[in-house]
């Protein structure tokens, strides 16, 4: 079964996760990416990332004692669910653009 | 200094609880912690500070709520006291009032849970409320 579409802010942090991140990291990364578009609040987030933990999509990586902040990446999985979400928005634009140009 | 204020929230008067607990920061009263009808305030800078009221089902001692106010605290989101009763748990949030257009949840999804979560446990407290008057 096709996977189901990622919403906007699930898309953007699993990409800010290709590389270790904390929590203020990763917001800070999304408002990057999104020029400031996309702004995630620390509880969605928080639930997002928890969500994405149970499917096996990211994994929280072993406490640091030097630094409080717990870090994320993006497992194996994760990494294919994205592959696939990148496929599915690239056949969008280019169907979109296709038949605008067509129109 | 330290000023204490006595009032009665009900919980189903959250914002109303929320927005006073701003205002009285707005007037140089910073929350630092809460009773079921006692608030302890000290001395802040006008407006230096915003706060949230946020309800929790279960106890402050659970882990899922230990764990997020750890994940806050890495926010800049602090704890700043936390009233128990039975079946719940009303934590209050303090942030920087600088942080423009700060809320918990920035998704409609979660804000729906949220509220879901809170109607149905006030329905629940409800029934079980008069459920017992009317059989004692």
């Amino acid at each position: 079964m096709p996977q189901q579409a990622l919403t906007e802010a699930v898309f953007y942090i699993m990409l800010s996760l290709l590389k270790p991140l904390h929590g203020y990291g990763i917001i800070q990364n999304v408002a990057e990416l999104s020029k400031g578009r996309v702004r995630l609040a620390p509880g969605t987030l928080y639930g997002a990332l928890n969500t994405l933990t149970d499917k096996g999509w990211i994994d929280a990586l072993p406490e640091n004692p030097e630094s409080r902040k717990k870090e994320y990446v993006i497992t194996t999985a994760g990494r294919a669910i994205l592959a696939e979400e990148i496929d599915r928005l690239s056949e969008l634009v280019e169907n979109g653009r296709k038949l605008l140009e067509d129109s | 200094m330290r000023t204490t204020f006595h009032k009665l929230f009900w919980l189903w008067q959250l914002p109303k609880e929320e927005a006073w607990i701003n205002e009285m920061a707005e007037h140089g009263y910073g929350l630092v912690s809460a009773g079921r009808v006692t608030y302890e305030f000290e001395d802040i800078e006008d407006g230096k500070y915003k706060y949230k009221a946020l309800f929790f089902k279960g106890s402050f001692t659970s882990e899922k709520i230990r764990e997020f106010l750890k994940f806050m605290e890495e926010m800049d989101v602090h704890n700043t006291g936390h009233v128990s009763y039975p079946g719940h748990t009303v934590i209050y949030l303090r942030y920087d009032s600088s942080v423009e257009d700060f809320d918990i949840y920035s998704d409609l999804d979660s804000k729906i849970e949220y509220e879901r979560t809170l109607v149905s446990y006030l329905l629940f407290a409800t029934i079980v409320t008069f459920s017992h008057g009317y059989l004692t």
